[in-house]
């Protein structure tokens, strides 16, 4: 929906505002006052069925509210690739929380207690941003050409482990798709803060790019257990780091490797790195704050009884997923 | 070859480098320390003769990816146990992480060996220390609750005794015939209900020992004047209370001079009655009376019968509080309470 400025400053933007307390909204929508059409919603979920119907130019949403977070809102928003922007307004003056909101895709965040000046020109700020650029096309023909090289790869991988290991691991048939940063926090988010592990390269040359074997804490937890075969809990944040470092260096490389040889790309390496967070954080940091896209393959290993979900996260800057594509279409002859 | 690598002699981690056919090109001052191997014997030798773990089948297919100018690969101490165990038996064993990666130039592979032997160590003394911590937490936690709920059944019980001593004053004072006795018992009543309303406070109250002063004296109030409703002209109660938090004892004790003061009203008064609680610019606490009523000659005839006012000035002394009382135009009271101290008062 277009943005219309009239003349003298004010502005007809549809504005929704979020929060549980009444009070909170009233001092919104007074300070707002007439230049702004306003809708309130007291809850997440409201909010979400109000966005869902109705096109709003802006939303103002508060974090602390009880049936569903505004982190929550922003998660759910994501998954739904909503375009529409949304200031997080919140009393949380801490750093990690304006990186969480902005991870999950808010355009800014102010502090309360609002003022006049602040809110208003976050407004006329957030109205004046760009809309988020859309995710390029993976043509399905590409896309089936990248999933035949997947599927190579991760017989690799299972063979290399299976070699190592006194039991079978099977690693099932990946699927594959394309998301953002925003989307991928968003996923991992969901439950609350979602706590990650991950172990990852980065590639350059032939094609520039970071991989990463990205597991929740619990899966990545269940997996070193499992492998290790350790009872004792206190060993286990000492043990697990090394094992997890290896396996996500044995299942990258077999993706690394499949990817150069078929492509017959030049590349080099930098050295696996293991990392645990907070998922905003860790997508942060793996994408270095940049746009770009992400292809993930999702994995499930299976290890004696268990079934764990792993995701192998390929990010690539919007350059390099062209020039992957032109590689992928020589290849498959299109 | 040496010279090409001895900078990796300077580094605090092992280092070797090995050409395809597994002949040791190099061999760092941090490895000879670690094995026991002198760079003269290990040079040119095969690292599977020193070390037989790299005959495995397993180990050497992966490394032969690197060879072939593939990714670097790890080798975790948790999967392959030590990798380069000491030929010095009495050495324990070391939580090492090695890594191999390509080198270009001469088609070679270079070896970091990691010492991580810290790091697990104090990662498992930290994870102890977090979960005895937990553990106490735990058992804080439960401990708080606990005492809480002591704190709750405590009050519900002295509410519930105090009801039962405000019903045999009721049930006694039935059987006496109107008069002086009678009024007693019945003022009575009312300030005993005034302390058992405190301990409902109490009873209700989720944490902390703060009660909300404005529920508490209305409920008061209510208590009262329930007494004088169906008596012809009965007066009407304006409240203005401040949502003030309150310490128990000093609550107790504002609660117990309302009661003097509104008994005294609703009997005395005319048809208005006013109470307002409200916080001072300095911290204190302001509480004023008045009724319409026919007032009474200032200064307040302190008749040693009128025990109520004599109660209210007791209580206002034990607040170190000053008590004003005007009765030329209807009666006025006035207390003013100075900020509490926590830990002061509630003794007598």
């Amino acid at each position: 929906m277009g943005v219309r400025y009239p003349q003298q400053g004010a502005c007809l933007a549809k504005i929704l505002i979020v929060d549980d307390s009444a009070t909170s909204r009233s001092i919104a929508a007074r300070l707002i006052g007439e230049n702004h059409e306003l809708f309130e919603a007291a809850t997440g979920r409201a909010a979400l069925d109000l966005i869902s119907a109705n096109g709003f130019d802006l939303v103002l949403l508060d974090l602390l509210m009880p049936d569903m977070s505004g982190f929550d809102v922003l998660s759910q928003l994501a998954s739904g690739g909503s375009v529409i922007p949304v200031i997080v307004v919140t009393a949380d003056i801490q750093n990690t929380t304006k990186a969480r909101a902005k991870a999950l895709g808010a355009a800014l965040l102010i502090h309360k207690p609002l003022s006049r000046e602040v809110l208003l020109e976050a407004i006329e700020t957030a109205l004046r941003l760009p809309p988020p650029a859309a995710l390029p096309d993976f043509e399905p023909a590409l896309k089936d050409g990248f999933a035949a090289l997947m599927n190579e790869a991760f017989a690799k991988a299972a063979d290399v482990l299976n070699t190592m290991m006194s039991f079978p691991i099977a690693l099932s048939v990946p699927a594959i798709e394309m998301i953002s940063a925003r989307e991928l926090s968003a996923r991992f988010s969901r439950s609350g803060p979602g706590k990650l592990s991950a172990v990852g390269m980065r590639c350059s040359g032939g094609l520039d790019a970071s991989i990463e074997l990205i597991f929740t804490s619990e899966d990545a937890l269940g997996l070193a257990d499992c492998v290790l075969g350790i009872d004792e809990p206190g060993e286990r944040d000492s043990m697990r780091a090394g094992a997890l470092c290896e396996i996500g260096n044995i299942v990258i490389n077999a993706v690394l490797g499949t990817m150069s040889n078929s492509l017959k790309l030049d590349l080099s390496f930098t050295v696996p790195c293991y990392l645990e967070g907070e998922a905003f954080a860790l997508v942060d940091e793996i994408s270095l704050g940049k746009g770009g896209v992400i292809l993930l393959v999702k994995t499930r290993f299976e290890v004696k009884d268990l079934r764990l979900h792993g995701d192998i996260a390929i990010f690539l800057s919007l350059a390099s997923f062209e020039s992957l594509s032109a590689m992928l279409r020589l290849r498959t002859g299109g | 070859m040496r010279e090409d690598f001895s900078l990796l002699d300077r580094m605090p981690m092992g280092a070797f480098v090995l050409a395809r056919d597994y002949s040791i090109l190099f061999w760092n001052l941090c490895m000879e320390d670690w094995t026991f191997i002198a760079a003269d014997e290990a040079l040119g030798s095969d690292l599977r003769d020193l070390f037989p773990k790299f005959r495995k089948a397993s180990i050497d297919a992966r490394l032969q990816t690197v060879f072939a100018g593939g990714p670097p690969v790890v080798l975790s101490y948790q999967l392959h146990g030590d990798i380069f165990p000491s030929r010095q038996t009495t050495f324990v064993p070391r939580v090492r992480q090695c890594l191999a990666s390509y080198l270009p130039s001469i088609k070679g592979v270079l070896f970091s060996v990691e010492d991580r032997t810290d790091i697990a160590a104090k990662s498992r003394e930290a994870r102890f220390e977090i979960e005895r911590r937990k553990t106490v937490e735990r058992e804080l936690r439960s401990a708080v609750e606990q005492k809480d709920m002591l704190m709750r059944e405590l009050n519900h019980r002295v509410k519930n005794n105090l009801i039962m001593v405000q019903n045999l004053i009721s049930l006694e004072s039935e059987t006496l015939p109107e008069g002086q006795a009678k009024d007693l018992l019945a003022a009575l009543e009312a300030r005993i209900n005034s302390i058992s309303a405190l301990h409902d406070s109490l009873y209700r109250l989720e944490s902390g020992s703060d009660i909300k002063a404005d529920e508490y004296l209305a409920s008061i109030c209510e208590h009262i004047s329930a007494a004088f409703t169906g008596l012809p002209d009965s007066p009407r109660i304006e409240f203005s209370l401040e949502a003030l938090r309150l310490p128990s004892d000093q609550i107790l004790y504002i609660g117990l001079a309302v009661n003097e003061l509104m008994t005294n009203a609703l009997k005395y008064g005319g048809k208005k009655i006013s109470l307002s609680l409200a916080r001072l610019p300095g911290g204190g606490i302001e509480l004023v009376l008045r009724d319409d009523g026919p007032g009474f000659e200032s200064p307040l005839p302190m008749k040693p019968d009128s025990l109520g006012i004599r109660l209210v000035t007791l209580l206002a002394e034990q607040m170190k509080a000053t008590f004003e009382a005007e009765g030329s135009d209807g009666a006025f009271f006035r207390l003013r309470i100075p900020p509490m101290v926590r830990g002061e008062g509630g003794g007598s």
